[in-house]
């Protein structure tokens, strides 16, 4: 697959250096250092307000960190927004899509908006739609689509326009098997076409079977990361499951006694 | 035994005007509004009805309400007409906008009980309106003449259940036809235009001159009186109880039919309909696509208007807001022809008024009713340069439709061509501006309620949109001077609420 290059090929995809932020005088983030290698599925897991929502949206730029730096692809997020979004996608669990535009038209627009040639756009929306099973659907509007469906939609919008960096905030929440089946093949191909992939799960299940790494925020520090394996020796349990090291890890004392 | 023991008639209605009711965020407030409106309109309906009788006694020294029977007809219309568009919009919130269709027909009730049920609280919550504009006349003509006129109670409760029984069937019927959506925009629409036809009918007596009034009075006296079905209509409304009370029970009759023969088929209905609103998918295998190619505001200009255009409620909520406004002045120009009758019709000077505001509330859809902030937002894009991009694409259409009418009035005369075209350009782009500058990010779903808490945007607004109607007014009837100071102002006040 053809991707734009940087000058020079960055070490880190993502590479994030004392950022916090807070909330009313409440640390939701505090001062995480976080790097992320080109090509890497990473797992981002935490308890509900552990921090990674926050982490994310820092990182793709709809919050401005109270300190820090970040990096993307070598490009300085803060210094250069426009240059860093170029190379990245972002979804969250709430798709960004308009009820009244139709898949077509919603590909359309996120396409123009990154500035992607409209007949390289028109053959990467036509794969997208294919390969999610969308095609069927590419004229019915949105809002009569299902929940899933629109999942899908939003999916195909943050890959329209072939981001080197992909980063999903619990985007299985609520869609059924085989459409989960689907998201988690395609999030698959595109770590094997080299896109880095930064995904925020519960489903400690699916992050055990998808990512290379895995990150545990709890109360808004990065408590704990490596492969599954790194984990189990930091931890000092053998034969420890991913749900056993994320309780042991991401669960704060007093929620644990709770 | 309990009249309120659950799944009983009473206990459904019960349920029913609970939930009419608390579409009012805090039902005692309504209770309180209501209570306060019946006595102000008494307060009224006593001089009114005084008077009235008073004249009637000078003129033919006895009650003789022959002379009025047209103006008692024309009245009977207005109301049932009212009625039946309160009564469309009731039908489709109750049978298939509210979300509790799925767990009464779910539950053992039959779907003809809960239809025949719901029917009756349309007719309930209809006769509210009703019951207060025409009721105080009733108590008071009751009062000052003869207790017969309390059969004005059974007329309004006839009027309501009438009109439940036109607004039901005429509702499923639109919701197979064109979708809920669309049938709900259909019946504001017709709505607005009847309240504007009633509106500008009312004043068919007034104005010497202008060949609409002089059509309207000749129509209005044809065969030297008022048409025949007014005066038909003005001795319903005085009509004695009995033929009210059968033409009540045949209505009634009608409606309990309506809710046995059709419940079975209304629960198919009501769930598909939400469907039906968009378009279905074509089962087709992949092809070939192709994407235009835009700059930035092309690209935002298709988006903003296609959204806009298709929501049909959204597109009636930004029209309809600034004609609604421009019913006191229009009436107002009508009767006393405002600048020079014969060459421009004052109401070019409204189409800046409009014209503005429509541009008010496209700029707030596209800057602040933003339906994927974060999308934009995500965008490798300056910020600003997408705000510029949805502003201009929003408003270059209007200025394209305007710039079609100006060049139309200026064959008629090229200074009024000039002249509308430079002020409702200017009124419009303030307008926008305005919503440039003062984003507060809203859901476009509450459009009609974007300006609560924010009543001082609302206000410029307004002022605005009114100095640049005035300029274009003045300009129009060649005060230069007043034009200039009109402009003066609308600059001073764009200037003083400009935000960087």
């Amino acid at each position: 697959m053809d991707r734009p290059e940087t000058s020079t090929e960055a070490a880190h995809a993502l590479l994030l250096q004392d950022v916090a932020k807070s909330f009313d005088g409440t640390n939701a983030v505090r001062g995480i250092d976080l790097a992320i290698r080109p090509g890497e599925f990473y797992g981002l897991l935490g308890a509900n307000g552990a921090g990674k929502t926050t982490t994310l949206r820092m990182t793709v730029g709809l919050l401005k960190p109270d300190r820090g730096a970040i990096q993307i692809f070598g490009i300085d997020a803060l210094q250069d927004p426009a240059a860093a979004k170029q190379k990245l996608a972002w979804l969250p669990d709430e798709p960004l899509l308009y009820e009244q535009l139709t898949p077509l038209e919603y590909l359309e627009f996120v396409a123009g908006l990154w500035r992607i040639d409209a007949k390289e756009a028109a053959d990467r929306a036509s794969t997208l739609l294919d390969r999610l099973d969308l095609w069927s659907q590419r004229d019915t509007r949105c809002a009569a689509l299902s929940r899933g469906m629109k999942q899908k939609v939003s999916l195909a919008g943050a890959l329209v326009h072939d981001p080197r960096l992909l980063i999903l905030d619990e985007p299985l929440t609520g869609l059924d098997p085989a459409i989960q089946r689907q998201v988690k093949d395609l999030l698959l191909a595109r770590t094997d076409a080299g896109c880095t992939i930064i995904l925020a799960t519960h489903i400690l299940d699916v992050a055990e079977r998808l990512v290379n790494r895995v990150g545990i925020m709890r109360d808004g520090a990065l408590v704990a990361q490596g492969t599954l394996a790194e984990l189990r020796i930091q931890t000092g349990r053998k034969d420890a499951t991913l749900e056993d090291i994320f309780l042991a890890l991401a669960i704060s004392q007093s929620a644990a006694v709770a | 035994m309990n009249l309120l023991m659950p799944g009983s008639i009473p206990w459904l209605m019960r349920h029913e005007l609970r939930l009419a009711a608390r579409v009012n965020k805090k039902p005692w407030r309504l209770l309180i509004m209501l209570g306060i409106a019946l006595v102000v309109m008494h307060a009224v309906a006593y001089p009114i009805s005084r008077g009235a009788l008073l004249l009637q006694n000078k003129l033919t020294g006895k009650f003789d309400f022959s002379p009025i029977l047209p103006l008692l007809g024309a009245a009977f219309w207005f109301v049932l007409g009212m009625t039946v568009m309160n009564a469309i919009g009731r039908t489709l919130n109750a049978l298939f906008l509210r979300n509790d269709l799925d767990l009464l027909f779910s539950s053992p009730l039959s779907p003809h009980r809960v239809l025949a049920i719901r029917a009756f609280a349309i007719v309930a919550v209809a006769i509210v309106p009703l019951a207060i504009v025409v009721l105080p006349f009733a108590n008071m003509l009751a009062i000052l003449v003869a207790a017969h006129w309390l059969s004005l109670y059974l007329l309004v409760l006839t009027i309501a259940v009438v009109a439940t029984v036109i607004a039901m069937p005429l509702c499923v019927a639109l919701v197979r036809i064109l979708g809920v959506r669309r049938a709900q925009t259909l019946g504001q629409v017709v709505g607005i235009l009847f309240g504007l036809t009633m509106a500008f009918g009312s004043q068919l007596g007034f104005g010497p001159r202008g060949a609409i009034q002089s059509a309207g009075k000749q129509w209005f006296m044809v065969g030297g009186g008022p048409p025949a079905f007014l005066r038909w209509s003005g001795e319903l409304v005085l009509a004695p109880p009995l033929p009210l009370l059968a033409v009540l029970l045949g209505a009634s009759i009608v409606l309990l039919l309506f809710s046995r023969w059709f419940g079975g088929a209304f629960a198919a209905i009501a769930a598909t309909s939400s469907a039906r609103a968009a378009r279905a998918g074509r089962a087709t295998r992949r092809g070939a696509i192709r994407f235009a190619t835009h700059n930035l505001v092309g690209l935002f200009a298709r988006k903003e208007w296609r959204l806009i255009l298709r929501n049909p409620a959204l597109l009636l909520g930004v029209v309809s807001g600034p004609l609604l406004q421009m019913i006191a002045p229009a009436l107002y120009a009508f009767r006393n022809q405002i600048g020079d009758g014969e060459k421009i019709p004052a109401l070019w000077v409204f189409l800046v008024f409009v014209i503005a505001q429509v541009a008010g509330g496209v700029a707030w859809l596209a800057q602040s009713g933003e339906d994927a902030p974060d999308l934009i937002r995500l965008a490798p894009v300056d910020q600003s340069t997408i705000t510029r991009a949805k502003a201009i694409g929003v408003l270059a259409p209007l200025l394209a439709i305007l710039g079609a009418a100006s060049v139309w009035l200026s064959f008629v005369e090229i200074d009024y061509g000039v002249a509308i075209f430079v002020c409702g350009s200017a009124a419009a782009i303030s307008c926008a501006l305005i919503n440039v500058w003062y984003i507060e990010p809203g859901d476009r779903k509450k459009f009609a309620a974007r300006r609560k808490g924010h009543w001082g945007i609302a206000l410029a607004e307004f002022a605005l949109a009114s100095l640049w109607s005035w300029a274009a007014w003045k300009a129009i009837d060649q005060h230069y001077w007043v034009t200039g100071v009109a402009v003066l102002l609308a600059l001073g006040l764009l200037a003083l609420l400009r935000k960087k």
